[in-house]
């Protein structure tokens, strides 16, 4: 190899790494201020795997016992327990329902149509070894409200909602 | 055989055992030599901690004992397509509403028919374009922010076309029973009908007249306040206009 071959090769790696040098002086990293996330508040929880595919199916009956358990605490100060932290308006809801609704008022359900798993993942307690396994499921429910009105008597409002649940399985 | 054999041999002259396990969570087994010092309950634990950090496949084994049950969000159905509310909805109104239209006098839209509008009089043949203008204050009315109170009611303008608001409607809340304070709107005459406050689910019946035309409408709708998980969605039960008498040019 002739000396101008490999002081042109010099050159060039020199050259180059000067441009890295440079880049890496006008590059400067700005973090974006994010919500922190709020459905893991644990810090012992360490996720092991997101399932993206091939969901461990979550059974039709622990969703129905769920969304049973939702539907009893309504009207009750119970609801709070149900509700994640971030979920919208939450006090909100809670005032309302008290205010707006009839004590003896309850939420019947009547049906669950249809059961879809968006996101699967495996947790682990970092303490404990504790394995879990969170679903966020979706599920389309008919529902009816019932009470008593003293002017039209026994009301039932049907209506069909999607509930979108976070279930944890724990051993 | 010879390797079971190989294993009692062991344990028998050296007091350690050293078992093959089968890997928990895979989908083939492999084996995986574990030294265990005579506990079996460490043998299972141990297996498990090698299977989870190895094969990055924890779900072997998994056998829950608790649950915990969280309410993420809920959404109510009723505006959704082919749902049988998709149309009653004061959202679809509203939406329908804003559709663009030309001219609000002598312009007529028989396209737009009332599914359930009660009134057929012979003088009032035109169907016209009655609709929700706006929901106020916030214009979201399935939206978990609705708010409906004797302090802040909810209100609503019931006009035709894109402009005029014939009838303004304040959705009042109280404990048992929803009601709405029916005002006429500006720039309109009562001809008939009752104004103040009606109950929810009540068919309602106005003719009225538009100042700067004279022309003549009647007007119908009726309202229901259903209550779902979380919000309070205010549901037009039906809703229709009939232009009795043409105006003159505005």
């Amino acid at each position: 190899m002739s000396k101008l071959t490999l002081i042109s090769i010099l050159f060039i790696v020199a050259a180059f790494s000067v441009q890295q040098l440079s880049a890496r002086n006008f590059r400067s990293m700005i973090k974006i201020p994010v919500a922190p996330k709020s459905d893991i508040v644990d810090p012992n929880i360490q996720v092991l795997k997101n399932n993206t595919q091939g969901f461990k199916p979550v059974d039709r009956q622990l969703v129905e016992k769920g969304i049973k358990e939702i539907l009893a605490s309504w009207n009750t100060n119970e609801l709070s327990n149900y509700l994640v932290d971030n979920f919208q308006d939450k006090r909100l809801l809670l005032t309302s329902i008290n205010r707006a609704v009839p004590r003896e008022t309850k939420l019947r359900l009547l049906a669950v149509q249809g059961i879809s798993t968006l996101e699967q993942s495996w947790l682990v307690n970092k303490k404990t070894s504790q394995r879990q396994l969170k679903n966020i499921v979706i599920a389309t429910v008919e529902l009816q409200i019932e009470f008593n009105d003293p002017f039209n008597g026994m009301v039932l409002l049907p209506h069909t909602s999607q509930f979108y649940l976070q279930i944890i399985e724990s051993e | 055989m010879r390797m079971i054999l190989k294993i009692y041999l062991l344990t028998f002259l050296s007091g350690i055992f050293i078992l093959p396990v089968n890997s928990l969570a895979s989908e083939q087994p492999q084996m995986i030599p574990t030294i265990i010092f005579g506990q079996r309950l460490a043998l299972q634990g141990i297996a498990e901690k090698i299977d989870i950090q190895a094969d990055n496949k924890p779900e072997g084994n998994f056998k829950p004992s608790s649950f915990q049950f969280k309410l993420l969000r809920v959404v109510p159905l009723r505006n959704r397509i082919n749902d049988p509310f998709n149309e009653r909805t004061l959202a679809s109104v509203i939406k329908n509403a804003q559709r663009p239209r030309g001219s609000t006098s002598n312009t007529f839209n028989p396209s737009i028919l009332s599914s359930e509008g009660p009134v057929s009089q012979i003088n009032c043949a035109l169907n016209i374009n009655l609709s929700v203008l706006t929901g106020l204050p916030d214009a979201r009315p399935l939206g978990n922010t609705i708010n409906i109170n004797t302090s802040a009611p909810f209100n609503l303008q019931l006009g035709l076309g894109a402009f005029n608001s014939a009838l303004n409607i304040a959705i009042i809340s109280q404990l048992n029973q929803t009601q709405a304070n029916i005002t006429l709107g500006a720039g309109f005459t009562l001809i008939s009908g009752s104004l103040g406050i009606k109950s929810e689910g009540s068919t309602l019946s106005y003719a009225v007249r538009r100042n700067s035309d004279s022309a003549e409408f009647n007007l119908n709708f009726r309202f229901l306040v259903e209550r779902v998980f979380d919000d309070n969605g205010i549901s037009i039960q039906s809703i229709s206009g009939q232009l009795c008498q043409q105006g003159g040019p505005v």
